[in-house]
């Protein structure tokens, strides 16, 4: 119990927010109360303004909550390695290969690409159909099609890895 | 004809609405029982209900226009009524009540016919009058046709279904490059639809105003209207929140548009209620877009501002009683919202997020009425469309309405589903919304489609630090329970994007 005395605590989501955390708790203040009031269901008082908040989603250090019926996803890092990991975080942008992925379930209607191909930004890759609308997936930068995982009329969940491509410049 | 049953052909918010009323007015009503929805809200509220086996569920109940009949002939029930979507706007169903000596609440099998053929109702309109909107007097059925027409119109034009509604089928095409990926998209959203490619051809008219006028008549030729409805918040021409009466009209605008809806109705012999759409461009001109043979999701706002119960005057003048309503009875009173919360993410782009309602509260208001398919417990099953509940709330201004609508949603409460909710605040809280500046294109131009409170997302990271840290405590005490997370937490897991 000792361990966590007194820390500082970055969490990062749209935007990024401190924290100083005492023996496992937020700390409170007069302006800043936080409370728990059922299963992963929290009160929290901000400035006199009161929210209700639940967590929908945990992993490790990776969180996500339920507010006002917006979610959030967090990342809870120690002040030290948040720090750390921004430094660190440079050079391993360079990144090449990025992923496509279904933004909503829904059926493959058509391909337009096949592997090996390169895409300009803003071109159509496929046709996603979800409740009866067909919804063009645009590429997002310049790139070559490496890795096709669909193919046409296939039924796809929300999320599914559909594509991976390789950035050009 | 005099009738004592009625079967809802439907399910969801319209049933129970339409169940509601027939109640009401003594009629013993009936409504189907599926297998994919088998512990429903609506059925709790039928009087009678028909089971559907589970054999038989590969195709839906409620397209499966020979069966409706059957049922409704074994259980010798007089009348069917067909809600909105699914069957209520196939003529064939009309034609086969008809020929069973089943009463079907609605509107002839040839108004159905004629108004569910764009091109007709086009004909019609342009026959009595009515302004409409440059474009193909035939349907285009192939690319070339396509590309001729499209050049005479003019772009951009707008690619509309023949057979279309509900807002699919349709597509903006902004020059001619455009046009061959569009053009077969359409046509192939339109066959897999409405099983008919063939295509209208129109000017597309840039940031318009949609707004409708509800008609009602009787089989005698008497007709009335019960003014319009502002229908402009939309997204795909999906709409996702409507109000009457429009800021937009003027009352020499009201009476014009008005109207041409009555002359229409009147030319087609229509009967029972009906909505003929409108766009309105930003010089005040209005031209005929379509006519709805159905009852229409966004009616209670209509009911709001008049007094009036629609569902009750539909199966009246079905049923060939006379209209005994004139139009000087019928007048504006206040100002009415419809809300539509749907299980949607707007942070996902308004991807569909179905899944079990744990909690749903309304705030009791006077001002409030909710009409929902569903409860908390409820299941959203992914099979149907992703309306929730209506929200209609009302006031004596526009400005009073608005303030209302904050008041409820701030007290409105659901989990377990994300909805459209954030939206709908983020609209109400728009200047440009609550001036009523906006058409068609507001939502497109929002900002940021969901509202947030100052301090939300400070609030909800606090909310994420502490049940992190509280983990972190219970592994340090070594008491870390077995999963860890709650069911709830695995239901929502695939669910977030």
């Amino acid at each position: 119990m000792a361990k966590d005395k007194r820390q500082k605590y970055r969490v990062s989501g749209i935007r990024e927010f401190a924290f100083v955390t005492q023996t496992f708790s937020v700390r409170q203040t007069q302006r800043q109360q936080i409370e728990k009031t059922g299963q992963n269901v929290y009160r929290v008082e901000l400035n006199n303004e009161s929210f209700t908040g639940e967590i929908i989603q945990k992993k490790q250090n990776r969180c996500s909550v339920l507010i006002n019926g917006n979610t959030y996803h967090f990342q809870i890092d120690r002040e030290e390695s948040a720090r750390r990991k921004k430094a660190g975080g440079r050079k391993t942008e360079e990144n090449k290969t990025y992923t496509l992925k279904a933004p909503m379930p829904g059926k493959i209607c058509e391909i337009f690409v096949s592997k090996g191909l390169e895409v300009k930004e803003g071109e159509p890759i496929l046709i996603l159909e979800a409740m009866k609308m067909h919804n063009q997936i645009l590429a997002s930068e310049n790139a070559r099609v490496v890795t096709i995982h669909v193919k046409k009329n296939d039924n796809v969940l929300g999320d599914q890895l559909l594509i991976e491509l390789e950035r050009i410049k | 004809m005099d009738i004592k049953s009625i079967l809802i052909a439907n399910r969801g918010e319209i049933a129970i609405r339409v169940m509601k009323t027939a109640r009401r007015m003594g009629l013993k009503t009936w409504c189907f029982q599926t297998p994919q929805e088998a512990n429903a809200c609506y059925i709790s509220f039928a009087d009678e209900v028909i089971r559907i086996p589970e054999e038989s569920s590969a195709t839906l109940i409620f397209l499966d226009l020979e069966a409706i009949i059957r049922y409704a002939k074994v259980n010798q029930i007089d009348s069917i009524h067909p809600g909105y979507g699914f069957l209520a706007e196939n003529p064939d169903l009309a034609r086969r009540c008809d020929e069973e000596g089943i009463l079907f609440i609605g509107p002839s099998e040839e108004s159905i016919r004629q108004m569910g053929d764009k091109n007709e109702a086009k004909k019609l309109a342009v026959a009595v009058g009515l302004p409409v909107i440059k474009g193909s007097d035939a349907p285009v059925t192939s690319l070339i046709e396509a590309t001729r027409q499209a050049f005479e119109t003019g772009y951009p034009v707008m690619l509309k279904a023949l057979a279309g509604g509900g807002g699919k089928g349709m597509r903006v095409v902004r020059d001619a490059r455009e046009l061959e990926q569009s053009y077969n998209m359409t046509v192939n959203e339109a066959i897999n639809a409405f099983n008919n490619g063939a295509m209208l051809i129109e000017k597309y008219i840039e940031c318009p105003r949609h707004i409708e006028v509800q008609i009602l008549a009787d089989r005698y030729g008497n007709a009335v209207h019960l003014f319009e409805r502002e229908c402009s918040v939309q997204r795909n021409h999906q709409k996702l929140l409507e109000e009457a009466p429009s800021v937009a009209l003027t009352d020499s605008l009201r009476t014009a548009m008005t109207d041409c809806a009555l002359k229409l109705c009147k030319a087609a012999n229509y009967y029972t209620l009906g909505t003929v759409e409108f766009l309105l461009d930003k010089q005040d001109n209005f031209y005929f877009l379509e006519m709805n043979t159905r009852i229409q999701v966004e009616h209670p706002v209509t009911e709001a501002i008049t007094g009036l119960d629609l569902v009750e005057l539909q199966i009246c003048t079905a049923s060939g009683e006379k209209l005994s309503l004139e139009q000087d009875d019928i007048q504006i009173k206040g100002w009415a919202f419809e809300f539509r919360v749907n299980a949607e993410d707007v942070q996902a782009n308004f991807a569909p997020n179905f899944g079990i309602i744990d909690e749903m509260i309304f705030p009791v208001s006077p001002h409030l009425r909710v009409d929902a398919g569903f409860t908390a417990g409820s299941v959203m099953p992914a099979l149907y469309d992703s309306l929730v509940a209506k929200l209609i709330v009302t006031g004596k201004t526009r400005d009073e309405a608005i303030l209302h609508a904050l008041a409820v949603l701030k007290k409105a409460r659901i989990s377990g589903i994300k909805t459209t909710i954030p939206f709908i605040k983020a609209t109400l809280n728009d200047p440009d919304f609550v001036a009523g500046i906006f058409d068609t294109s507001f939502v497109g131009n929002m900002k940021q489609l969901y509202y947030q409170e100052k301090n939300e997302e400070r609030a909800a990271s606090m909310i994420a630090l502490q049940a992190y840290l509280e983990d972190m405590e219970k592994i340090e005490s070594n008491c870390i329970e077995s999963s860890g997370v709650t069911p709830w937490i695995t239901r929502m897991w695939n669910k977030i994007i």
